[in-house]
């Protein structure tokens, strides 16, 4: 096509697409996703950001209302207890631009497809001895919080369930891959009752989700990510792979 | 995009944050919070999901302060791509939800090009994207800032200008292209 750029590489135009957000959300997702692997992909798209950055200059500043921060703070306490409950340090590891857990982890070679739901309702109630936490209702049942792990124990997300307002703060740390597929949180009722959707989950961004579901403050209860045609299960169970679960469990 | 000091300082607090000092959280939120709320509310023109998603960026900065590289990208403009594209994500999500917010929330793709060009003047850098910009034909320069500010896709930005899918995508990309070129003169 004459129309077509020939003096620049084809991945200089999409880091460019990027960054001005005109691609749609599974190739927006691609992009992400190749930039963390990618470093040179990754450098143009940072280049692209300084060229377009003077755009952000034009945008008037706007005082946040005041209340805004203490609850960012609230979230970042509830994170670090849960990290600190976990003996999980992935970030101290190393300082900056870290390989370990940050990177974009290579899931699909792994073979993670093998994991059955069946499966994890097995074990769901042993997760919690085997990462030292064992479930206590009587401690802050304001809040409840889950990593969620690969089998290879590689922590996908982190999930804190605020049970006043309903609100469940995801935060990815890595990405799963699902060909097409898109990421469903369901909870796993203690002693391997059905599965119950918790609604489709975004991988590219932290994000928060109401949750309604009765029933997921009872001890040893787990929650599970599968991958799941887009918009979610059909049948309302889960159909595709699961790529991560632990255990949810009180502050 | 702000003076050498600032950036510095900037600077020294990823630092602290990607080494896990969550005190550095608070200072980062002290000296950018009312730019970045400014990106948010910018592109989702609602205060509401303005300041979730701003309350998201934080967490995520906080997650991923590690990957930022002062060598690549400085610190505010990294800060405001991040608060950029979580808006993008959230208007598209919002997007899906009713039928009337897609149009109402890309508003008019001419709409935007003016108050937008007029702020570019303020500093040196925005005078020459400005000045590159205006090399391009009216039609691309409109789109390319329209989708700047509302995420707008190829699709919807062909729709609402009523072009082929195919024109709209090698016109902006030929724009972008020039562009490149002519920042780097």
């Amino acid at each position: 096509m004459s129309d077509q750029p020939h003096d620049d590489s084809e991945d200089a135009v999409l880091a460019a697409e990027y960054v001005l957000g005109v691609l749609d959300d599974s190739a927006r997702l691609a992009v992400e996703r190749r930039a963390d692997r990618d470093p040179a992909f990754a450098a143009e798209i940072d280049a692209w950001g300084e060229r377009l950055a003077p755009f952000f200059e034009a945008m008037p500043e706007e005082t946040p209302p005041a209340a805004l921060w203490p609850r960012i703070a609230a979230d970042l306490a509830r994170m670090r207890r849960f990290r600190h409950g976990t003996g999980r340090e992935g970030r101290q590891r190393g300082g900056r631009r870290v390989a370990g857990i940050w990177q974009w982890i290579g899931l699909s070679g792994m073979g993670l497809a093998a994991a059955s739901l069946g499966a994890l309702i097995l074990v769901a109630g042993g997760l919690g001895g085997q990462f030292g936490l064992t479930p206590d209702p009587a401690a802050d049942r304001g809040t409840l919080i889950a990593t969620l792990a690969s089998e290879q124990g590689e922590p996908l997300f982190t999930i804190s369930i605020d049970r006043a307002s309903g609100t469940a703060t995801l935060i990815p740390v890595g990405a799963p891959t699902g060909q097409g597929r898109v990421p469903e949180l369901w909870m796993v009722p203690p002693g391997g009752g059905a599965p119950r959707s918790l609604g489709v989950i975004d991988a590219s961004t932290a994000h928060r989700l109401s949750i309604v579901e009765a029933g997921i403050d009872m001890p040893e209860t787990a929650l599970a990510v599968s991958m799941e045609p887009p918009g979610g299960s059909p049948t309302g169970s889960p159909t595709g792979p699961v790529v991560a679960s632990g255990p949810l469990h009180g502050i | 995009m702000q003076a050498d000091q600032g950036r510095v300082a900037l600077v020294a607090i990823m630092d602290r944050l990607a080494a896990g000092d969550e005190s550095a959280l608070g200072e980062l939120y002290e000296r950018t919070a009312a730019k970045l709320f400014g990106v948010t509310l910018r592109i989702l023109h609602d205060r509401e999901e303005a300041e979730d998603v701003l309350h998201d960026v934080y967490l995520t900065v906080w997650q991923r302060a590690d990957r930022f590289d002062a060598g690549r990208a400085s610190p505010i403009t990294w800060l405001a791509t991040i608060a950029r594209n979580r808006s993008i994500d959230r208007l598209r999500r919002i997007g899906r939800r009713g039928d009337d917010q897609p149009v109402e929330a890309a508003t008019g793709v001419a709409d935007e090009a003016p108050d937008a060009f007029a702020a570019l003047a303020h500093s040196e850098d925005g005078q020459r994207l400005a000045a590159c910009l205006t090399e391009l034909d009216e039609g691309t320069r409109g789109a390319i800032v329209a989708a700047f500010y509302g995420g707008i896709t190829y699709e919807e930005l062909a729709r609402r200008l009523s072009v082929p899918l195919g024109t709209m995508k090698s016109r902006i990309r030929r724009g972008l292209i020039r562009l490149k070129g002519c920042l780097s003169r």
